[in-house]
């Protein structure tokens, strides 16, 4: 039988096997098979590319299941789908799951219906008979990314569980979440992931909000992204997750640029890994970061205004709990831009924050980081005093403070007075390009 | 120095018994072009305001200058610098956080804790504790 194949293979990321007269020789249910280690050996070589395996088999599960086990490649299958079902709908809801574009999947099936079936089921499907099996491994199609680790197997393996266990909550979806444990961990450290940092910015497409590549040269992706980072009003970090299910590693990347007193902080970058597509960790991040400026670019698979509920930072105490644990209680800061800057790292670890930082107030700079006006503040001012600083187009508001209100145990105030090295009214920062 | 010696007593008498206050100090070296230049002006304003604070059991003090690991981070002009300084900065803030809940002396150099906010290898020293130890290097000659 001549080879049938969607030629050329394309960049495949995902292969869905049939059994009989595919995977192995013979039919299961008409008198046994011949296993083939060829195939055998295939699939695994495949897993270390980090192309995934699937099955969709009219068979019997448990039979199917015992000698898969029994040839230790069970585990290297991940949703595999075995009834006796049509086929063409049962692939369409692994490459849901699996939440891949049907362009970067082959069904191998020895029977021409199916895959007419499943090509016409789903669009963009690639197909391959059993003759194409053989050519697999050298085909440029298969050449996938180096993986011997088998990470990406295992990020998909957690995939399948989520998936599983989220049946069984019969389909409420944000009670299943709310059961996960879902924590999040954002590290500021990026210097010491700026690979994985790129590899988000440039891999990354259905939750990519930015999409602004940098070189594929990697150097010059290095010093690009350093560049971007640098500035004192970037705030840039990435996003690990894991829950009840397992670690999901490092699967966002978000950089924010400029000032609060300039005009609305905006998201330059804003990358999520498709790994955790549906947690909504992306939504809880946005709202973490104050919900920036951000020009959407292209498609994205992700509805920013969505609330979450079920997300928390992870310490040490919730990553056994769930519990949403916080290092610091109220946090209270005033001073320059340099204290906005700050004022991210403590957003994920502050019960609440209270933030006095140089703003814009009708057509003047409200400084904050001077101790003439908070020592001001904290005396009151006298009805000449008022009458002055209205000639010099201020208000009370100037001299308003919430620094020293009486305050729940735990709580810290951070005070930066770099406007005393200054005239009393102060310009802000300026931005550099 | 006498009226800012005011200011700052009077913005220290305010604090919340129960809250930690931390000032943060500006940093007092400009980078002129690539030299550090330290500016007395500034080092006479932290001195009177540490002065004011350092025997005041729920304040603590964070010298900018101390977090800055190479003049070369010090960007645009001397209250600006490299976005890894800030991290430093909270990472201070943290340890200085916890140690107060701790009850521990707010003064006593002690080394960076792991510090969750982060999955970090925390740093070595302290600002306080690598300017020690600076000093007692440049005395040392080593």
């Amino acid at each position: 039988m001549p080879a049938m194949r969607s030629a050329p293979f394309k960049n495949v990321r995902l292969v869905i096997w049939d059994l009989d007269e595919t995977f192995w020789h013979g039919t299961l249910t008409e008198g046994g098979i011949r296993y083939n280690t060829e195939h055998h050996d295939i699939v695994v070589e495949l897993c270390r590319r980090g192309i995934m395996n699937s099955i969709c088999s009219r068979n019997e599960r448990t039979a199917v299941e015992e000698i898969l086990v029994g040839t230790e490649i069970w585990e290297y299958f991940i949703f595999p789908s075995i009834d006796w079902s049509p086929k063409a709908d049962r692939i369409a809801e692994i490459v849901e799951a699996v939440q891949l574009r049907a362009e970067t999947v082959v069904f191998v099936d020895d029977h021409p219906a199916n895959l007419a079936q499943a090509k016409a089921a789903l669009s963009g499907l690639q197909i391959a008979d059993p003759g194409a099996i053989r050519d697999f491994l050298s085909d440029p199609g298969f050449a996938g990314k180096s993986d011997p680790d088998l990470t990406r197997l295992r990020q998909y393996k957690l995939l399948e569980t989520r998936h599983v266990e989220m049946g069984k909550a019969g389909g409420n979806t944000a009670e299943f979440l709310r059961q996960s444990n879902i924590a999040v961990t954002i590290i500021y450290d990026v210097e010491k992931h700026l690979d994985r940092a790129i590899e988000l910015i440039n891999r990354t497409n259905q939750l990519n909000f930015t999409k602004q590549r940098l070189s594929e040269d990697k150097t010059e992706a290095r010093a690009q992204l350093l560049e971007q980072i640098a500035p004192f009003h970037a705030r840039a970090g990435l996003v690990a997750v894991c829950d009840r299910y397992g670690d999901y590693g490092i699967c966002g990347f978000f950089l924010v640029i400029g000032l609060v007193a300039w005009a609305k902080p905006k998201l330059e970058h804003f990358a999520f890994s498709c790994r955790t597509l549906g947690m909504g960790v992306e939504q809880w991040v946005y709202e973490l970061l104050g919900q920036p400026e951000l020009e959407i670019v292209g498609e994205v698979l992700s509805d920013l205004n969505e609330t979450v509920d079920w997300i928390n930072i992870a310490t040490a105490e919730n990553e056994a709990t769930g519990a949403g644990t916080r290092q610091f209680g109220e946090v209270r800061i005033r001073g320059g831009c340099e204290l906005e800057v700050i004022e991210h790292f403590f957003r994920a670890h502050a019960q609440s924050i209270l933030s006095e930082v140089v703003t814009m107030h009708g057509g003047l700079y409200m400084p904050r980081q001077n101790s003439t006006i908070l020592a001001q503040a904290l005396q009151g001012l006298t009805a000449q005093e008022t009458d002055l600083i209205g000639r010099l187009g201020m208000d009370g508001s100037f001299y308003d403070t919430r620094l020293f209100e009486p305050c729940a145990d735990g709580t810290v105030i951070i005070y930066s007075p770099t406007g005393d090295r200054m005239p009393t009214i102060s310009t802000p920062c300026r931005l550099t390009t | 120095m006498r009226v800012y010696e005011t200011m700052y007593r009077t913005i220290l008498d305010k604090a919340p018994a129960n809250a930690l206050f931390i000032v943060v100090l500006p940093n007092q070296r400009h980078n002129i072009n690539g030299a550090a230049v330290e500016d007395g002006i500034q080092a006479a304003l932290n001195q009177t305001f540490r002065s004011v604070g350092e025997h005041r059991g729920n304040v603590e003090f964070i010298e900018m200058t101390s977090l800055i690991e190479s003049i070369d981070e010090v960007t645009e002009d001397f209250r600006h610098f490299n976005r890894a300084v800030y991290y430093r900065l909270f990472q201070e803030i943290g340890t200085c956080y916890q140690r107060w809940l701790s009850g521990g002396s707010a003064s006593a150099p002690m080394e960076r804790p792991e510090f969750i906010g982060a999955r970090l290898k925390p740093k070595a020293m302290t600002g306080r504790l690598r300017e020690t130890v600076r000093v007692y290097r440049r005395a040392l000659g080593i």
